[in-house]
């Protein structure tokens, strides 16, 4: 085999354009990274979101916490059902919660969406993944306070800490950020229970109860419990399942990006090609030196498609380096299901990164096949005969 | 024309760089024109509701708030209005599918006074008057389905627990595929309230036409005003301004459709420079020879950049054509995405793809020509010595 | 078409002309203090060793350098007080160019070639084509005019190069070796035809040269050594 370090100092001597080679394809990979990354965070925004041992009960017939509608009185009878799993003071983990959407500016006159607003109380907080006040401090009830995620606040109007954020002509004050690991909730406004549906005239009301089964069988036995039991006329759907109709809508976008990632490759393809053709046709008395000297058509084949290659991930690395800095930059986009946005973050895992790489790689081959073709078929007498 | 000809043979000289550089302009660029149109169908979108004068009311607090059905007879009694409907969205599963195509509750008496451009013909109107399950489809939805007048369309509700059963009794030519089946909304809340549903009687939105574009305003006032303090406070706006509400709802996809399409644009500026050094390096001693004979420095400068914008246009003309093709392929695919064919919204969107391609023709000629016009002969001819 | 100046005044005049190269902080001097004149319808050779500074006052006379010291005068136009684009436009209509490896532009048919120095004139396609036609019959070409180069031998791409230098009567041919990469058969058909152009129509051309034959049908030969000229020696010279 021909030495890689032969490829390499090639790659240097022809440094103008191996860095515009470089640099195009940083380009490229940069921004199907970041396509991908943007799909990864809603992927795992809806992802996390579902802990395998919660339910989510709406009335019989909603698929949605928008359209559905519960007495506060009988959801709340929802925690006397055996199986639901208790927190360290011996509460169960069942939250009657009240979501209601509001249309509300985005900051910096981008338009106006809708935004979710969920009442609900203190036990809610536990059935989030990681929940944490980060800044300002928890909401109390009954003063029409209102905490958000620190994105959000971001992106809205009257969401900042100690802005206003009026429903219905009540004005509801944030009083703090918080976390949730990244989940669907980051995407909401948290308010109280009680001051909410008061401020939407509907007390007594509720959209949904969260609450979360001991184990596994439990999870089973709650299902067909609310299901069949009169009382509650409501139908309880396990979160993980509750969140798979909108990551469908996330497939799709998964699909787009591809899409859009593989017209950035194939255009960026055609360029390594270009470059490689070009380094061929100038070392053409060097292929044919190595052939003299007894390398095979293998040996110059794989030698040319090494260097593209080399030089597409070059641009592959340099492009996932210049999208680190993007990495929790957080976006919004729109939840067709409820008619509402939901806020993610660029998440650039392992597994977009190595995308990217790949993608790089994959360009170098597709790139470099044909040059190195036409190096190997080169007729060793002309070649060494070229200037 | 006599210089165009050397810059063609030029372009023309290496055949395999030059298609290569064209290759991947044209397929960037297609990326780009597929982007700029999908914005394009959202601001047409917008415009095309601007022509009719249409009145969108519904409940102050958005979609999940609800409107008596009541208030439609109120809003059409009101100075003004030509006509208004309830219009309100079913979003059921047909055939286990979610959302294969707008749906809506309507009235079969008006639905056509407020969308007078929509067409039908009087027997099959009759018909969906009087069918109480009846339903009229867009033809173009008609011809996808490859559906019949008189099919029955059944519906799974999702947002109500409540299935339809339609039957096909006509089809409606509207401007542009709006996607949509219209059936009475009268057999929607009686089956609602056979299932004891909490919230029936609820029109949704109300739909409602004005005399002109004049009185617009004042009769959105008049009809906010009218419900203030009711139960059911209204929010109206025009029908543009309901349409600019989902495109907001697009958000940042406008910001990341152009921060894709400067990549691009830097990553081709790049590509075809890259490409046209490589060709110039090759040719110093030619280029000598020119300025040799009496070439000027502005001649060698534009001959160079005409004929890195003669690759990048050709390369725009491509990817103009990928970007329309699939555009095409995506109305009649996913219409609810893509409601206009390209050529139904040609506007100064479409330049787009050519004032890029004549940016990176520059930017990526200019390096190379400048250079080629600073060559200094006795060096070039030396060259071959 | 001549411009009809009286054969008593020097077309070229390059009066104590010096020039230097730099080369990182040394200067090379090539010419040193030459001083030479050129008639209408003169045939100069002009011999000497590599180095010598041949292709360097070739390319002064030529309009593509410009003298260090000292002056080159051109129909009485000093060409070092003229403007890199004033001076390309001054060749355009004074100089044509005749180059040891032809240097045509391969992408163009031999007519295209000739054509090209007039695209950069006002000449309408009609004229164009008539003189194109013209320097092609002068040099026996006109039935390859839509040939390109590579199917052309070395001897005729020669030829339509020096179609491409007349094609514009321009008041002075410069060639470099224009027999250089010929045969001798070939180079025997290039130098006929230079004699002729010399003789039947009066052109005056200086030809650098390595080769005493070609030299000898010059009019006449200077040498130069080390950059400075050597004494105008007579035709007799080249029989050494």
């Amino acid at each position: 085999m021909i030495p890689v370090r032969y490829n390499v100092r090639n790659l240097r001597v022809r440094w103008m354009t191996t860095l515009m080679t470089v640099i195009g394809t940083a380009l490229v990979v940069a921004a199907s990274v970041l396509t991908l990354s943007l799909i990864a965070g809603i992927d795992h925004a809806l992802r996390i979101s579902g802990h395998e041992l919660d339910l989510i009960a709406l009335r019989k017939g909603s698929t949605d916490e928008i359209s559905s509608g519960l007495e506060q009185k009988v959801a709340r009878e929802v925690s006397s059902l055996p199986g639901i799993a208790r927190d360290a003071a011996g509460q169960p983990l069942c939250s009657v919660e009240f979501v209601t959407i509001l249309t509300k500016p985005r900051r910096n006159n981008q338009g106006t969406t809708n935004i979710i607003v969920r009442g609900l109380e203190p036990v809610g907080r536990s059935l989030r993944p990681d929940f944490k006040i980060t800044e300002g401090r928890d909401l109390n009830p009954g003063l029409n306070e209102a905490i958000t995620s620190r994105q959000m606040a971001e992106r809205f109007e009257n969401l900042r800490l100690g802005e206003k954020l009026e429903i219905n002509k009540r004005d509801f004050t944030v009083v703090g950020y918080f976390e949730a690991s990244g989940s669907s909730a980051e995407s909401e406004v948290w308010t109280d229970l009680k001051d909410v549906t008061l401020a939407r005239a509907t007390p007594e009301v509720a959209t949904t109860v969260n609450l979360r089964a001991q184990d596994m069988d439990a999870r089973k036995t709650l299902i067909d419990a609310l299901e069949n039991d009169k009382r509650f006329l409501m139908s309880a759907v396990t979160e993980i399942d509750y969140f798979k109709e909108q990551l469908s809508a996330s497939y799709a976008l998964w699909v787009i990006g591809i899409i859009i990632a593989s017209f950035l490759i194939v255009g960026a393809s055609f360029a390594a090609s270009n470059t490689m053709f070009a380094a061929v046709a100038s070392r053409s008395r060097e292929i044919g030196t190595l052939r003299a000297l007894g390398f095979d058509r293998r040996a110059i084949l794989i030698s040319f498609l090494l260097e593209s290659v080399i030089l597409c991930s070059l641009g592959g690395v340099l492009g996932c380096i210049c999208v680190l800095p993007f990495s929790g930059f957080s976006t919004g986009t729109a939840n067709w299901q409820q008619f509402s946005e939901i806020t993610f973050s660029a998440r650039l895992s392992p597994l977009v990164l190595s995308a990217g790489i790949l993608l790089a790689v994959g360009m170098g081959l597709f790139g470099g096949l044909l040059p190195a073709i036409r190096a190997v078929g080169m007729n060793i007498i002309t070649a060494l005969r070229e200037r | 024309m006599k210089t165009f000809k050397y810059i063609w043979r030029n372009v023309t000289r290496n055949w395999i760089r030059s298609s290569l550089t064209i290759l991947s302009v044209g397929v960037s660029l297609g990326l780009m024109t597929l982007l700029y149109g999908f914005i394009a169908s959202q601001d047409e979108w917008g415009k095309e509701a601007k022509k009719n004068n249409r009145i969108v009311v519904m409940n102050v607090q958005g979609f999940s708030g609800q409107l008596p059905i009541a208030s439609v007879d109120t809003v059409r009694g009101m100075q003004g209005v030509d006509a208004a409907v309830p219009y309100s969205w079913y979003g059921g599963k047909y055939q286990n599918k979610e959302m294969p195509f707008a749906q809506f509750a309507t009235d079969p008496n008006e639905v056509f006074n407020v969308w007078p451009e929509f067409t039908i013909s009087e027997e099959e109107l009759k018909a969906f008057k009087e069918n109480r399950q009846g339903c009229v489809v867009d033809r173009r939805l008609l011809a996808k389905w490859g559906w019949k007048v008189g099919d029955r369309i059944p519906l799974q509700g999702t947002f109500y627990p409540f299935d339809l059963d339609l039957q096909i009794v006509g089809a409606f030519d509207s401007p542009q595929n709006t996607d949509s089946i219209w059936f009475s909304w009268s057999y929607l809340d009686e089956g609602l309230k056979q299932k004891n549903f909490a919230r029936t009687g609820n029109s949704g939105t109300i739909f409602a036409r004005v005399g002109s574009a004049e009185v617009m305003p004042a009769v959105i006032k008049a009809i906010d005003d009218r419900f203030e303090s009711s139960d059911s406070p209204t929010r109206s706006q025009t029908e543009a301004a309901f349409a600019q509400m989902f495109v907001d709802m697009l958000g940042n996809v406008r910001s990341y459709i152009q921060s894709i399409a400067i990549a691009v644009v830097f990553s081709l500026s790049l590509v075809t420079a890259n490409s046209m050094a490589m060709s110039m390096r090759e040719r110093v001693t030619e280029i000598a020879v020119l300025k040799a004979i009496g070439f000027s420095r502005l001649r060698v400068l534009s001959m160079i950049l005409g004929e890195s914008m003669v690759v990048t246009f050709i390369g725009a003309c491509i990817g103009f054509l990928i970007g329309c093709m699939w555009l095409q392929l995506l109305n009649s695919a996913i219409p609810q995405y893509f409601p206009f064919k390209p050529a139904e919204m040609i506007g100064p969107w479409m330049l787009t793809t050519f004032v890029a391609a004549a940016g990176i023709g520059l930017v990526s000629g200019l390096i190379p020509a400048l250079k080629a016009a600073q060559l200094s002969v006795v060096d070039g001819l030396r060259r071959i010595g | 078409m001549s411009s009809g100046l009286p054969s008593s005044d020097p077309i070229v005049e390059v009066i104590n002309v010096s020039k230097e190269f730099r080369r990182d902080q040394n200067s090379i001097p090539v010419l040193n203090n030459v001083n030479l004149q050129l008639f209408r319808g003169d045939y100069l050779s002009l011999m000497g060793p590599s180095g010598s500074g041949k292709t360097t006052l070739l390319n002064l006379l030529a309009g593509l350098d410009r003298p260090t010291s000292g002056k080159v005068l051109v129909c009485g136009e000093d060409l070092g007080v003229l403007s890199e684009g004033a001076l390309a436009k001054w060749r355009s209509r004074h100089v044509g160019f005749i180059f040891q490896l032809y240097n045509l532009i391969p992408v163009l048919t031999a007519f295209e070639n000739v054509e090209l120095p007039l695209t950069l004139t006002s000449l309408s396609r009609k004229e164009r084509k008539e003189h194109v036609t013209t320097a092609l019959e002068v040099v026996g070409l006109a039935d390859r005019m839509d040939h390109f180069p590579r199917q052309l031998s070395g001897g005729q791409e020669q030829r339509v190069a020096i179609a491409r230098a007349i094609v514009t009567d321009p008041t002075l041919l410069v060639a470099d070796e224009p027999t250089g990469d010929l045969d001798a058969k070939s180079a025997g058909e290039i130098l006929d035809l230079m004699q002729r152009l010399n003789s039947d129509f009066q052109k005056t051309i200086v030809m650098v040269t390595h080769d005493p034959n070609a030299a000898a049908r010059a009019k006449r030969t200077v040498h130069l050594e080390k950059g400075v000229l050597v004494a105008e020696p007579t035709s007799v010279s080249h029989s050494k």
